[in-house]
């Protein structure tokens, strides 16, 4: 039978278990959670002492019960986990039992190897058996990665009734190890549902206070704080906690008086420690807090709350009317993508969209791999596009924040499939104002459709803060008298809902000439009625500096610092002007200038085509250079810096051939296929031999890093790959090649192997299978040179 | 190029956030293995017993400069390669440092009980195997304490980091030094004297 309890009253947790395990006689490298088998009786003895000092919660010893931790030492989740409840609820009487989950002890993707469904996996077993064995409730605590914190909220949620609280451990800079700060936590946690949220570990007491003033200020669940007993010391090669009882006992009164509801204590905290706080905050009621609302999205490191400053949406990842993204899409180039993405970031987009809806493609598939590329290498909030609810959902549960969908609408159809899913996962959501009638055609009818969306998604439980409403555009060269509906509908919309607007600006222009003139002057317009969220080109100027000046005629931007800042940076540009370049094309590319380069070729190409230039400029400077670094003359960087020019150069080639296929225009190119392989993380060759391979004009086809065998497989034969490329750094993974290899050779005979890597030498090469040795990225050329010597087209 | 160089060094201390922690013990040496008094862990291999071989404590350490780097890293291996390759080895160069000086410390504090610290040495040298990482780790709680963890093939992550072995002794250590020459891995591609080491990809 449940027990009635209620997470916003005042509540005293117990300490650290390990300190206590030690205390009795744990030592280091001991499974803290084999007591649960070996020694329930120690566990109890801790659970008692804990509860006679006063604690309301009692945590069970299983923070590392996950089967990944437990397996090397033979024992089974199950068995643990149940003893560990059971054990605790002997002794609980009145008190509660929380169900311990702690990180799993690995490094998730993209710089570990554990995904996110392995580590959503590894907790729903510790939930559920937790669960079923009595727990009244599950603490997530001592979390590091926001995305890990996520994976293990969506599994208790998902695989248990019970109130799930989420604590996450912070450096003093404010960040967990994994970079997130207090506010993101706030906003991401809270959107997942979590009935509690807060700090553990970290520092001490006095110290974790300076970081508690996010989750004070944001939270509106109760808010959960275990420090540790002071900062950890190294005493004689021992870690030791420097406060008294006393001292963390009238730190964490204070916490109590600025709001924290729920109180404990982690490593160096003992019975002693919690019979104190008891002590001083017995008898007192919760502090009501007055939290913030915002509406707001998250990367893992970075929050943007809307409504405060003009924020610009950037909308350049769609593949509609771009055929380089679109072939891009449909190659995997995800360089291509993350360029688009870097390109918007520095141009002042603040949060992304992302829209890979193409016929051409699985869009579930490849929506998953962009997120994941985009949220592993830049830190801009995504908002996730698409027509699909299944794509939109397969994207939001992986997506490492909390997201924005693009959109639903106020069609019954949209409603009921896009608001549990924004519900679930915490997500923003964009509602446009259409339904089964269409775009009505006054403000006040689109209004009334907002009024309706937001009114389904409070059913839904989704609040209207989390909820951007967009008024939809109309060309001007169609339906010229709506245009300033829009505009009309975003005042009243702001005026009777208090919501946040968003609009895809440029609709407006479509069909007619000189549309940035038009773009510019709309999105004053709309900027001024209360946009607050222009979905924008920010690569555009005419947009960004319409946002820039609107930001200092508004006073977002205070004493015009920004503006000032760019513009008159923009203004010495300007006068400087665009000389010719002197110089050679191989010189430039020898010394590796990038930008000069780029401005040589541009002007190389009024004279000559690019193949001319290929062949005749930069292909021999790369091989002056190969040859210099051969000699020892110049070295790795060099070498890479003149790949890169050349690499900018192309660039530059194939942008100017729109019509002409380069590739086409001489003969198709020798397809590569190169991967690291599985269990190895470590890269930075590969990517040095595949812009090599590009420069002398080979399509490779790049996997990635910790490739599956199966995937590498199915991909040569997909692709039907005649030579293939592995790497891997260390003397473990060099066995998964050997086993890449064997498969490889069994199920593709025709595909030759080249292998590189820090530990590889030409006796292993031989002894794993592989084909060729490549001693360095200048010699993988040579091989890729060879093995297609000969071979027809 | 000097440029990029610099730009990558300071670039590098910026966004590294070196953590560490170590770890005493009292070792029995039994039968060619170390057994760590009063904790779980066992180290083989006879370069590290010739290691410890005037030992009577060692002490386990572990460093890092944090996923920040691992980051940086990704990032600029997709924008700016050839920075890349550069901050990577300003990493290494950078967490061996810390290394060096953590070594300098811990053998200033045990120099004055009478204490004499051997140089540091990792699993991964000679044939002191790689597969004792996880372990290690467990033992100074290291994933909890610093963020550094092992996968299934034993590679430290965030990559920039070290564990390692010291001893402590009442003799004073003859302080041969980690090189290549005294390492007993002939085949390895990094040997100093053999060829390309230093430039290799």
């Amino acid at each position: 039978m449940a027990k009635d309890f209620n997470l916003s009253s005042l509540l005293v947790f117990d300490g650290a278990i390990g300190t206590m395990l030690q205390n009795n006689g744990m030592e280091p490298g001991e499974l803290p959670e084999s007591y649960n088998i070996l020694k329930p009786e120690v566990m109890e003895k801790i659970h008692k002492e804990y509860i006679e000092a006063g604690s309301d919660i009692i945590t069970t010893n299983t923070f590392g019960a996950n089967s990944y931790k437990l397996q090397p030492f033979g024992y089974k989740v199950e068995d643990v986990v149940r003893s560990a409840v059971e054990t605790a609820k002997r002794v609980a009487g009145d008190c509660l039992v929380a169900l311990g989950i702690g990180p799993i002890g690995q490094l998730m993707e993209p710089y570990g190897t554990l995904s996110f469904q392995e580590a959503y996996s590894l907790f729903a077993q510790q939930v559920k058996v937790g669960s079923e064995a009595g727990a009244d409730m599950i603490l997530i605590e001592t979390m590091s990665d926001l995305l890990e914190a996520k994976a293990a909220v969506l599994a208790a949620k998902e695989n248990s009734n019970l109130p799930v609280i989420c604590s996450m451990t912070f450096q003093e800079d404010g960040r967990t190890l994994t970079g997130t700060d207090r506010m993101t936590m706030v906003n991401v946690l809270e959107g997942l549902g979590v009935d509690a949220l807060g700090i553990n570990c970290s520092l001490g007491p006095k110290e974790v206070d300076q970081l508690m003033g996010d989750i004070l200020k944001y939270a509106t669940v109760p808010i959960i704080l275990q420090p540790n007993a002071g900062m950890p010391k190294m005493v004689d090669g021992e870690t030791v906690f420097d406060i008294t009882p006393m001292e963390f006992a009238e730190a964490m009164g204070k916490m109590a008086k600025k709001g924290v509801n729920i109180l404990g204590g982690c490593c160096g905290t003992t019975p002693e420690y919690i019979k104190a706080l008891t002590q001083v905050v017995e008898g007192s009621k919760p502090f009501k807090r007055n939290p913030e609302k915002i509406t707001a999205v998250s990367s893992f490191s970075k929050t943007v709350v809307l409504g405060r400053d003009i924020t610009i949406i950037g909308e350049r990842i769609n593949p509609t009317g771009k055929k380089k993204l679109k072939e891009a899409l449909i190659k995997g180039d995800m360089d291509y993508i993350l360029k688009e993405a870097m390109e918007q970031k520095n141009a002042g987009a603040k949060i992304l969209d992302v829209n890979v809806g193409l016929p051409e493609i699985d869009e579930k598939e490849i929506m998953v791999k962009v997120v994941k590329e985009l949220q592993s290498i830049i830190d801009v909030p995504l908002q996730i596009d698409s027509t699909r609810g299944d794509v939109i959902e397969a994207a939001v549960r992986i997506y490492n924040g909390k997201p924005m969908i693009n959109s639903v609408n106020g069609k019954m159809e949209s409603m009921e499939t896009i608001f549990p899913i924004a519900k679930k996962y915490g997500a923003v959501v964009i509602a446009l104002t259409l339904d089964e009638n269409g775009i009505p055609s006054t403000a006040e009818e689109r209004l009334k459709v907002a009024e309706k969306i937001l009114s389904y998604g409070k059913k839904y439980g989704v609040d209207k803060k989390d909820i951007i409403v967009d008024c939809l555009v109309l060309t001007a060269s169609a339906q010229q008298q709506e245009v300033k509906e829009t505009i009309k509908a975003i005042k009243l919309v702001k005026e009777k809902l208090g919501v946040k607007t968003t609009l895809g600006v440029s609709n407006v222009s479509f069909g007619l000439p000189q549309r940035e003139m038009l773009n510019r002057t709309f999105l004053a317009a709309a900027l001024s009625a209360g946009l607050d969220a222009p979905i924008v080109d920010p690569l555009k100027e005419e947009m960004k500096e319409t946002v820039d000046t609107f930001h200092v005629l508004w006073g977002h931007d205070k004493n015009a610092e920004v503006y000032i800042h760019h513009y008159s940076q923009q203004e010495k540009k300007q006068e400087k002007g665009r000389e010719p370049v002197e110089r050679e094309l191989k010189g430039l590319v020898i010394d590796g200038m990038k930008e000069t380069a780029e401005e040589k070729t541009r002007q190389l190409l009024r004279e000559i085509s690019g193949l001319e230039i290929v062949n005749n400029h930069l292909i021999p400077a790369l091989d002056v250079v190969g040859n210099k670094y051969e000699k020892g003359e110049i070295f790795l960087p060099q070498l890479i810096q003149s790949a890169e020019t050349v690499k900018k150069a192309f660039e530059v080639i194939k942008h100017h051939i729109v019509t002409e296929d380069l590739t086409e225009e001489s003969t198709k190119p020798h397809k590569i296929l190169l991967a690291t392989v599985k269990g190895d993380v470590h890269d930075i060759g590969k990517n040095i031999v595949k812009i090599l391979l590009e420069n002398y004009g080979f399509d490779v086809i790049d996997m990635g890093k910790d490739v599956g065998i199966d995937e590498i497989v199915k991909k040569v034969m997909e692709e039907n790959i005649h030579l293939i490329g592995l790497s891997a750094l260390m003397t473990t993974t060099v066995k998964n090649m050997e086993e890449t290899i064997k498969v490889l050779k069994e199920k593709h005979p025709s595909c030759k192997v080249m292998v590189g890597g820090a530990v590889l030498t030409k006796e292993t090469t031989k002894r794993i299978g592989a084909d060729y040795y490549a001693k360095d990225a200048r010699e993988g050329v040579k091989i890729a040179q060879k093995a297609f010597q000969g071979s027809s087209n | 190029m000097n440029a990029l160089i610099e730009e990558a060094r300071k670039e590098m201390i910026a966004l590294c956030s070196p953590k560490y922690t170590y770890r005493t013990f009292d070792i029995e040496k039994k039968a060619k293995i170390i057994k760590l008094k009063g904790c779980t862990l066992q180290l083989r291999g006879r370069d590290i017993e010739e290691h410890l071989i005037k030992s009577d404590k060692v002490i386990l350490m572990a460093v890092t400069l944090g996923v920040e780097v691992d980051r940086k890293l990704a990032y600029y291996t997709r924008t700016h390669l050839s920075k890349a390759v550069i901050l990577d080895a300003c990493g290494t160069v950078l967490v061996e440092e810390i290394c060096d000086q953590l070594e300098k410390e811990i053998g200033e504090i045990y120099k004055k009980v009478g204490m004499h610290a051997t140089s540091r040495y990792s699993p991964g040298y000679g044939d002191f195997s790689l597969a004792i990482q996880k372990d290690l780790l467990m033992v100074l709680e290291a994933y909890k304490k610093i963020g550094l963890s092992a996968t299934e093939e034993s590679i430290l992550l965030p990559r920039k980091s070290v564990t390692a072995v010291i001893g402590l002794q009442k003799e004073e250590h003859i302080n041969k030094k980690n090189s290549c020459e005294v390492c007993t891995k002939l085949e390895c591609n990094f040997r100093r004297g053999g060829e390309g080491c230093g430039q290799r990809l």
